[in-house]
């Protein structure tokens, strides 16, 4: 009932993205070759480190953590430099925290950010048909088709004037980069480091793991 | 058929339809409980607590459907809520929040963002706007702009980099208590439940309209929950099904007491009088009474009061002696005796009667209190038409043919014998007046009074009530209740005085004196405090340069933070006010702390988990317009005092009608034979109850005043008739009957297991048990004595 319309503007926060993780790469990596391989990952986990570029700030902000993926929707992302906090979204519920507060928003209220979330969602689900609905979809790969990359472009009006683009960049199997363009110009460039996309998790874990730390 | 009768009989109907006419043109019976309360203070909380008890708070009903999946229980209670909002009853029904409300959230606050900074402007301001603060200020910006909401801060920082507006969403969203939203759904507690929040058009007391809405609830839900393979659970919170439950089990007593009442009344005057129509004679004074005591008081009054009618009609009830003295006579009438005749030798006895008994309602009529005044008016008035009613037309109506039959003989007989004055009889007379006498030695000093009021309602169902404070507790985390009322003549000055509250209780829970609490004021201040923030900042000299000069020393790049500047540089916001929020889709938000009563507006904010009232009331004291409220304490202390003064003035009514004997008959044994049976048959019923260990309560002293006024007219019937054996018989029949009549209409209600119901008829068949016995003691005692005096004088 109170959440604000600019909240919707979350949806830039685009380290929540930063986890895909290609599965196996063949040797003539493809689009939906590569989501297959998402789809089939029995999890994930990440380091990561985040630049933002606001043109509020002389310089980016920095912040790292780690992030962890437990198909078929749970995502936490917890960073833990410069000030800890975390971001899980399971479902249709998002819920941003610190160890003194807590947010929650329902995506199924929220379409455009609920469309910048699947963004993420699909890719790992294998489900290009519905990417597609959402995004236009630029598949490209070098020469020797271990580097690739995928840039998704909003075709919903709301989430273009919001974010220009997001692009997801790996090598083989590795996914390396995560780098969301906002219409205003900002970015946010995170890099993914420890990669590991075999990540299986006990049920102990998924309850540690997945909620906000007290 | 006689014309005479039929004569009297019409004018009796004419009257009694006229009067009715009236009453059910003019009849406007309020439940306005003001009417009892005597000081100002106690009617403002009274008139709030009773607008409360109507709000649209109070005729919500919170649903909970509970699955194994959230995502099931919250599409399963989506598709049952459209079915629910179609039912006619419902006025609105929310499944999940109202997506217009996060734009007017922005469109409201965002404007005004400068002057919701502080609720504490002049003691917090200085201090943040000052070098050091407006260097915090941008740190905190920074890492809220490297958390995950970053986004949302990047966008409003520019013209917010104080963070006034992310301050005033903070509040917003703490108010909203720990409800999730779930695929557009409300959802609370664990396990989760989907939440719908059903408002009922009519009052949730209603029940004429919430038992059909109940069962309609139920019959969907059941519906829905079998196509969804019986998964589902629900669950529901609100007063409205213990309404309609309570409501049924009184009905459902009330109906099943009557109609053994009634069949027992009939088989009783078939037996004696082998006649109906003496049983319907002694209806017409009650019905005369009935009506005419309403139409007169609604004249006197212009309205009448739901408790008047209840206690009044009770209190009319003993108009049946009347008709019964008066068919009795008849009945043993001497042979070619005119009913004209029977009624002059008995009209001394009637008279007094009733004056006694308006004596006694007079002292409740006398009450500084308009409801209490109403109720001994209504009663005095109601007893003297019945009164009029039986000495004018039952003379008239009363069958010729009506006469002795061998049961009537018979128990007359047997009544005679047991009065007959000897030694032996005098002996057990004073060996039971002095049991009496004992019992109330030793059951009077144990008497306790429960002014629990809602112990007179039905018990309520613990299962309903652990699941509804359950769901409530998942939902909206206050206590029922309990809250905190700022009072104001209009919405400015209670929002004045709210602001002040919401001060004062910060503090009280930072000193434990309770959990939490949930106040108007995260949603608006009041004019003057929002004018006070501007003024605040307007007094900070450079504000716009400084912080922009900290921004930039901060890494930010000062020229973004432009808009900043313009919003410090232009003329002030105009404030936000609360016509502007309760027009705007914030309004549903904002209602349920609002209320508006006595010409006055409240702003309640309700609180949880208050472990020191004293404390919270310290914190509050001092403020103007402002009180704590606890509902149920509040109602016990009106009824506490309510039945301290109904105690007060029932003696004084005792006193007035012993006055009225000895005034009548000039000598103490004769007054002591009419009036001693009634107090010290009200005394032995009360010691007798206490002795029990049942404490007494109002309906109880209700029942005691109907006992004083039904065993004064037994008392004065056995003295009047003193000296004539025919009228002796006549009148211990009559005494006998009018005893067994109250013992079938009012003491079968000790039978009910609805607490109110039942406190009456055991107050009332205890004393009419007793009284008639007592009567006969003092008679027999007074005649005795009377007769050796005599025997004494002779010798």
């Amino acid at each position: 009932m109170l959440e604000s319309p600019i909240f919707r503007l979350l949806a830039m926060s685009s380290a929540l993205l930063l986890s895909i993780d290609p599965a196996a790469a063949s040797d003539a990596i493809d689009l939906e070759a590569l989501v297959r391989g998402f789809a089939a990952m029995p999890g994930l986990s990440a380091r990561f480190r985040e630049e933002k570029h606001i043109s509020l700030l002389q310089v980016p902000l920095v912040s790292e953590g780690v992030l962890y993926f437990a198909p078929p929707d749970r995502i936490a992302r917890h960073v833990e430099r410069p000030a800890p906090s975390t971001l899980l979204v399971r479902d249709d519920e998002l819920v941003m925290g610190t160890a003194g507060e807590r947010h929650t928003l329902d995506l199924a209220a929220q379409p455009v950010l609920r469309s910048f979330v699947d963004a993420f969602r699909l890719v790992l689900a294998g489900d290009i048909a519905r990417l597609r609905e959402l995004y236009a979809i630029e598949f490209r790969a070098n020469d020797s088709q271990r580097d690739w990359q995928i840039q998704l472009l909003p075709r919903d009006e709301q989430l273009a004037g919001m974010i220009r683009s997001i692009q997801v960049a790996g090598r083989d199997a590795i996914l390396l980069e995560l780098r969301v363009v906002e219409a205003d110009g900002d970015s946010t460039v995170t890099r993914f480091t420890d990669v590991d996309r075999n990540r299986r998790f006990s049920e102990p874990e998924l309850d540690a793991l997945f909620r906000i730390p007290p | 058929m006689r014309i005479r009768p039929l004569v009297f009989l019409c004018a009796a109907a004419v009257w009694v339809a006229l009067l009715g006419a009236y009453a059910w043109r003019h009849g406007h019976v309020s439940t306005d409980i003001t009417h009892f309360l005597s000081t100002l203070e106690e009617r403002e909380l009274a008139a709030i607590a009773l607008r409360l008890a109507d709000s649209e708070r109070t005729r919500t009903l919170i649903l909970g459907v509970a699955a194994p999946e959230e995502a099931t229980a919250v599409a399963a209670a989506a598709e049952w809520a459209r079915e629910l909002a179609a039912h006619p009853e419902v006025a609105a029904l929310r499944a999940g929040p109202n997506p217009s409300a996060a734009n007017a959230v922005f469109d409201l606050y965002f404007p005004r963002r400068l002057l919701f900074l502080s609720s504490r402007p002049e003691a917090e301001l200085p201090e943040k706007l000052s070098r050091d603060g407006l260097v915090d200020a941008a740190r905190r910006l920074r890492g809220e702009l490297a958390l995950p909401q970053g986004p949302l801060i990047k966008e409003i920082a520019a013209a917010d980099p104080l963070l006034a507006f992310l301050g005033q969403l903070r509040r917003l969203e703490a108010a909203r208590g720990s409800m999730r939203v779930v695929k557009g759904g409300f959802v609370a507690g664990d396990p989760p439940r989907a939440i719908l929040f059903l408002t009922t058009i009519h009052s949730a007391f209603d029940s004429a309209h919430q038992a059909p809405l109940l069962d309609f609830v139920a019959s969907s839900f059941d519906a829905l929950n079998g196509s969804h393979g019986g998964a589902l659970r629900l669950e529901q919170s609100g007063v409205h099904r213990f309404a309609v439950a309570s409501e049924r089990a009184a009905k459902r007593d009330a109906t099943w007491i009557s109609a053994l009442s009634m069949a027992a009344l009939v088989a009783s005057f078939l037996w004696i009088y082998r006649s109906l129509s003496a049983l319907l004679l002694t209806l017409i004074p009650l019905t005369v009474g009935l009506v005419t005591a309403t139409a007169a008081t609604l004249a006197l009054f212009g309205g009448l009061h739901a408790l008047t009618v209840a206690f009044g009609s009770t209190l009319i009830g003993v108009c049946i002696d009347y008709p019964i003295h008066f068919v009795s006579h008849y009945a043993l009438r001497r042979k070619g005796e005119s009913s004209h005749a029977v009624l002059r030798s008995i009209t001394p006895a009637l008279g007094l009667a009733a004056l006694t008994t308006v004596a006694g309602f007079l002292g409740i009529a006398s009450s500084d209190l308009p409801g209490v005044r109403e109720i001994g008016v209504f009663a005095s008035l109601g007893v003297l038409a019945a009164l009029v009613a039986t000495v004018v037309l039952l003379p008239e109506l009363v069958p010729h043919d009506l006469g002795s039959t061998r049961p009537l003989e018979r128990l007359a007989e047997t009544l005679t014998r047991i009065a007959a004055t000897s030694p032996r009889r005098r002996r057990a007379a004073r060996a039971f007046v002095v049991a009496i006498l004992l019992l109330c030695a030793v059951g009077l000093p144990q008497l306790r009074w429960d002014d629990d009021v809602f112990a007179l309602n039905m018990p309520l169902e613990s299962e309903w009530v652990r699941e509804s404070q359950a769901l409530s507790d998942a939902v909206s985390q206050v206590d029922a209740g309990r809250m905190v009322i700022a009072v104001g003549d209009d919405d400015e000055a209670a929002l004045r005085a709210n602001d002040a509250v919401h001060e004062r209780l910060v503090a009280a829970r930072a000193a434990g004196a309770l959990d939490e609490f949930r106040s108007p004021h995260a949603l608006l201040w009041s004019r003057d405090l929002q004018e006070r923030n501007w003024a605040a900042l307007a007094a900070r000299p450079n504000l716009a340069e400084d912080m922009l000069a900290v921004l930039a020393s901060e890494g930010f790049r000062r020229e973004a933070f432009a808009p900043f500047a313009e919003a410090l540089h232009g003329a002030q916001p105009q404030p936000l006010l609360m016509a502007e929020i309760v027009a705007s889709p914030l309004g549903e938000a904002i209602a349920p702390f609002r209320v508006e009563a006595e010409g006055k507006i409240a702003l309640l904010t309700l609180l949880r988990g208050v472990r020191d009232p004293d404390a919270v009331v310290a914190a509050l004291g001092g403020l103007p317009g402002v009180r704590y409220f606890d509902n149920e304490s509040f109602v016990r202390t009106i009824y506490s005092r309510h039945r301290t003064r109904s105690l007060w003035l029932v003696g004084l009514g005792s006193v007035a009608m012993m006055a009225l004997l000895l005034l009548r008959y000039r000598r103490i044994d004769r007054a002591l034979a009419a009036g001693g049976p009634a107090i010290l048959g009200a005394l032995a019923t009360a010691a007798l109850i206490a002795a029990s260990g049942t404490p007494l309560n109002l309906i109880h002293l209700l029942g005691l005043l109907l006992i004083l006024s039904l065993a004064a007219d037994y008392g004065i019937f056995l003295v009047e008739s003193d000296g004539d054996e025919l009228a002796d018989a006549s009148s211990l029949l009559s005494v006998s009957l009018a005893a067994l009549t109250t013992l079938f209409s009012f003491g079968l209600l000790s039978l009910s297991s609805f607490p109110a119901l039942r406190a009456l008829g055991v107050a009332t068949g205890i004393g009419v048990a007793l009284s008639p016995a007592l009567a006969l003691c003092f008679r027999i005692l007074r005649t005795g004595a009377a007769r050796e005096s005599s025997t004494e004088e002779k010798s």
